[in-house]
């Protein structure tokens, strides 16, 4: 039985550091 | 829904679905949650026949045709639940409507736009050759000398305005591409950061992301030129316009800090983002930390606790190998700042704090030792708490 395998997709996260 | 109870004869109800094709694999996702995974082609091409209506028996006996192979199909539906695409029974699809602001982010990046971002830049630096005395430099941050705390107030809130902005052009270059996002506080090492969530970048072709991941920068830039300009007629006057003068200096200056910090790539900045997508990686720190870690829990023998590779992406693996290393020499110097700048710094600021205190008990020297105390450790405290937090999030306690 083939599996098809998916891999989760990164994540954005824009910054800015706070002081 | 359970996968393993549907009934294979009878078509599946998927929500709206995104996908992107890009080399051997293809993100599919949704939108509106910002649910999205990376398929194989072929997984994509069968998820496209349910999507069609073809039944999962007949979309298997298509894959049988096409591969010559026999698809696990109730472990392919797990899967679809898991990222949340197939509609559960007695469950309607909402159209999801427009985002807001997509007028207005078309309007900050439409070329009528850039020319005046051109203008605005290029006035700036021609103020900064004609007035020396408008230059950033770290001596601007001291803008006044009256007091110790204005000092410090001015520098932490002088910066709200321009972090909101930073932030909101993200959000404006997301919303133009018609992508959602949030803002929220985080924490990056131990800085405190504001973060726009823009998952919805991985589902737009690479090219179309460079902008929303610099626009904060490109703002930033803005922002220095934009006060240097403004500061310009005040700086050499006399009383609250000299003060204005100074202050405008002041906002410049810790604005063109952020701007710097940006560099600590490592942290995933801006610019690590704008990196990984160069390099088509998909989540690259996330893998770099697991291969560190697997190679210390085969040090000490926690074959156990080892993250299978085969759970990340090739491009991933093949970049973590050199990147991993410029991580941890990151950390490193982060650590060795934090021990020789950081640590005798709040040591100093302690001692004069509390020195301050004693010489005079009086409510309103009190208040002033306070604010001084929480303008400079807010920041600090406010990261030790949003780290144990997030440890507590991850390792919940276990049931005995």
């Amino acid at each position: 039985m083939k599996k098809i395998v998916v891999r989760k997709a990164g994540t954005v996260r824009l910054t800015s550091a706070a002081t | 829904m359970d996968a393993a109870a549907v009934d294979l004869d009878r078509p599946l109800r998927l929500y709206p679905l995104t996908f992107l094709e890009e080399g051997d694999e293809v993100t599919v996702g949704r939108a509106d949650i910002d649910s999205y995974g990376l398929f194989p082609a072929d997984g994509a091409a069968l998820l496209r026949r349910l999507e069609t209506g073809e039944t999962p028996n007949d979309a298997a006996r298509w894959y049988n045709t096409q591969y010559g192979e026999t698809v696990d199909m109730v472990e392919f539906l797990e899967v679809l639940e898991a990222f949340e695409l197939l509609v559960p029974d007695g469950e309607e699809v909402v159209e999801a409507g427009a985002v807001r602001w997509q007028r207005l982010g078309r309007a900050l990046f439409s070329p009528v736009a850039w020319v005046l971002y051109g203008l605005l830049f290029i006035a700036g630096i021609v103020a900064m050759f004609r007035e020396p005395a408008v230059v950033p430099t770290y001596h601007n941050i001291f803008f006044t000398s009256s007091s110790l705390v204005a000092l410090a107030l001015g520098n932490v809130l002088g910066q709200a305005p321009w972090i909101l902005l930073h932030e909101s052009y993200h959000a404006l270059a997301g919303r133009r591409l018609g992508l959602n996002s949030s803002l929220s506080i985080g924490r990056r090492f131990y800085y405190v950061v504001f973060l726009t969530k823009l998952d919805g970048l991985v589902a737009v072709p690479r090219r179309k992301r460079y902008l929303p991941m610099l626009a904060g920068m490109l703002v930033d830039v803005l922002v220095v030129t934009g006060l240097t300009l403004a500061a310009v007629p005040l700086v050499s006057s006399d009383g609250f316009a000299g003060f204005m003068g100074r202050f405008l200096l002041a906002m410049a200056f810790g604005t063109l800090l952020r701007f710097a910090w940006q560099f600590y790539f490592f942290l995933r900045t801006d610019l690590y983002y704008l990196a990984t997508t160069v390099l088509g990686c998909n989540d690259l720190q996330t893998v770099a930390k697991g291969m560190l870690q697997n190679r210390l829990y085969g040090l000490i023998g926690r074959r156990d606790k080892i993250v299978d590779a085969e759970t990340w992406t090739p491009r991933d693996r093949e970049v973590a190998r050199w990147y991993v290393w410029l991580m941890v020499t990151g950390y490193a110097v982060l650590t060795g700042l934090l021990i020789t700048a950081v640590v005798p710094a709040a040591i100093r600021i302690t001692e004069m704090a509390v020195r301050k205190l004693f010489s005079d008990i009086s409510p309103l020297n009190v208040l002033d030792v306070t604010v001084f105390l929480i303008l400079n450790f807010g920041e600090l405290i406010l990261a030790g708490i949003l780290a144990v937090r997030g440890y507590r999030r991850r390792t919940p306690a276990t049931a005995s």
